[in-house]
């Protein structure tokens, strides 16, 4: 009987982590996609060094992060996967989704900042997990680089 | 304070190197955010209490390093970086390092 | 001067396209099926292997675990109720044309837990519960027949020689395993394979049962005495709500449902013309009394 209710609440919980984590894929893209257009006058670059410009008057270390969760439905299927072997497209989304959203973070703090334009961004992954196996259960993306501009604000701490 | 990852500051000439600075702090999430957590692993989402945790700790970590630049006596850090380790588990360091400069 | 800028870069590029519960179908259906058709050639693989091993062999297994059960139950030594079975069993062993080196020994133990099972070694353990609950002597050699049986097609050994490459097979697969719900899983899939193979072998050892039965009596009046008793304990038990667990019998935890099983024993019974109606008065014989 317990084996039954076992299974019962997996199914449950497979179906509640399919629904809402759908659910909150999709509206985390619109959120991005809509955030990103505002935000596209903000440049970033990977470049270490900035050009020779005059209008790069203050500088200044700016970051963005967020930790996120895979839902449990997706989490299941990339065990499933990982049975198998191949490509993990359930964990792919979660990855680009907590990426462009600690870029857009970063790229929020040096507009509020009045700058322009973000160099050498350097992306950092950890992932927060529960530590059982090799599951990854959240993880955490970190973007940080340095905005240049002509800055309102002091450009110093 | 002037932080950057950058190795230069545009405009602005480095007149003393002072050698490596580092700030670092190992954190561990508490009973109340791991209850969340476990919720959201069911349903997915952003983790806000662990963003919030991380983002304070690094900030720590970052006064940290500042401290450090200011006992010897300098004016900005350039070429900063971050890096996050889980140490134990459920608790995780964040390290930031970098050159202690004084400009003009 | 070299000019800056940041076009939009197209969705799609670090992110497949394709449903996930397609994805998901997809593996899920296919692991369960190669798990399954894995523990279905363990399980052929071990039917047909396990008769194969001499029964000299089995027998010495099983005396270690008689031993077993000897100190686990407390069996008394010797009684009249443990003598009169053994005299029902060797006239069964007669019946289904057992040969005398597999000696078959019963045990009667005192047990509250309704239960009657054949073990290595051509040993049938009967409990003083089962005993009670059996109300005449025809429905208790229906249960000591289909035990016989057991022994007959050597189901012990084969439900051993299952379990055993089951486990050497699951530990290789799962071992590498570190969640436990996939674990679960896997699990899950090969045990209901291995159950489907024990509840064929209810079904063989029920059929040979009967048969013994209507050798024996000319009829197969009372046959079914201990399995009425069964489908009422269940349903007893299911409509209060599980509070009466107790008393489902772990006869059962293997076996196929008590009322398909009775239903198919009656249609053999008619198909076979061995009983003129299910409908006839009962002639049964009496247990003798053991007080």
């Amino acid at each position: 009987m317990e084996a039954v209710y076992e299974l019962i609440l997996f199914l449950v919980l497979l179906a509640l982590g399919y629904g809402f984590g759908q659910w909150a894929e999709r509206s985390h893209y619109q959120s991005i996609f809509k955030r990103e257009k505002e935000l596209a006058g903000i440049l970033v670059f990977a470049e270490r060094l900035p050009p020779p410009d005059p209008a790069f008057k203050e500088s200044r270390l700016v970051g963005g992060s967020v930790v996120i969760s895979v839902d449990y439905f997706k989490r299941f299927l990339a065990l499933l996967r990982s049975f198998i072997g191949g490509r993990v497209s359930s964990y792919e989304s979660l990855l680009d989704r907590a990426r462009r959203e600690a870029l857009l973070r970063m790229k929020m703090e040096a507009q509020e900042k009045g700058f322009q334009s973000v160099f050498n961004v350097k992306f950092e992954t950890a992932s927060i997990s529960k530590g059982k196996g090799k599951n990854i259960g959240s993880i955490e993306v970190f973007v940080y680089g340095t905005a240049l501009g002509s800055g309102s604000g002091s450009g110093s701490q | 304070m002037l932080v950057s990852n950058l190795e230069i500051v545009p405009g602005k000439r480095v007149t003393k190197h002072l050698g490596l600075v580092q700030g670092s702090t190992v954190r561990a999430k508490h009973v109340g955010r791991d209850l969340m957590a476990g919720l959201k692993n069911i349903f997915g989402g952003e983790l806000k209490g662990y963003t919030e945790l991380l983002q304070e700790s690094r900030q720590e970590a970052t006064d940290r390093m500042l401290e450090q630049a200011k006992s010897l006596g300098a004016n900005a850090v350039l070429n900063v970086r971050f890096s996050t380790s889980s140490v134990t588990q459920g608790a995780a360091e964040l390290f930031v390092y970098g050159t202690a400069v004084v400009i003009e | 001067m070299p000019q800056y800028s940041n076009s939009e870069i197209p969705e799609h590029i670090n992110v497949s396209r394709g449903s996930p519960i397609k994805d998901f179908i997809k593996l899920s259906l296919g692991l369960l099926a190669i798990l399954a058709g894995l523990a279905y050639f363990l399980a052929v693989s071990a039917n047909w292997l396990a008769p194969k091993i001499p029964y000299r062999w089995e027998k010495s297994w099983g005396t270690a675990v008689e031993g077993l059960f000897r100190e686990e139950l407390g069996e008394e030594k010797e009684n009249p109720q443990r003598a009169y079975l053994q005299s029902k069993v060797d006239l069964i062993a007669q019946l289904q044309n057992i040969p005398e080196s597999m000696a078959i020994e019963v045990h009667y133990i005192e047990s509250d837990l309704v239960n009657a099972f054949a073990t290595l070694g051509g040993h049938i353990i009967v409990t003083s519960a089962l005993l009670d609950k059996v109300s005449h002597e025809n429905g208790l050699f229906m249960v000591l027949a289909h035990e016989v049986a057991h022994i007959k097609y050597r189901h012990p050994i084969q439900a051993v020689g299952r379990g055993v490459l089951f486990s050497i097979a699951s530990s290789a697969i799962i071992g590498q395993q570190k969640s436990e719900s996939l674990s679960s899983l896997i699990w899950g899939a090969g045990t209901l394979t291995l159950m489907s193979f024990s509840r064929d072998q209810e079904e063989q050892a029920d059929h040979e049962a009967l048969k013994t039965v209507y050798d024996h009596y000319g009829h197969t009046s009372g046959a079914f005495n201990f399995f009425e008793y069964l489908a009422e304990a269940e349903q007893g038990a299911s409509e209060e709500g599980g509070k009466e667990a107790r008393e489902i019998p772990v006869f059962l935890s293997t076996h196929p449902n008590t009322r398909e099983r009775l239903a198919n024993l009656k249609n053999i019974v008619i198909e076979n013309r061995w009983q003129a109606s299910l409908a006839e008065p009962v002639k049964v014989e009496t247990l003798p009394s053991f007080d």
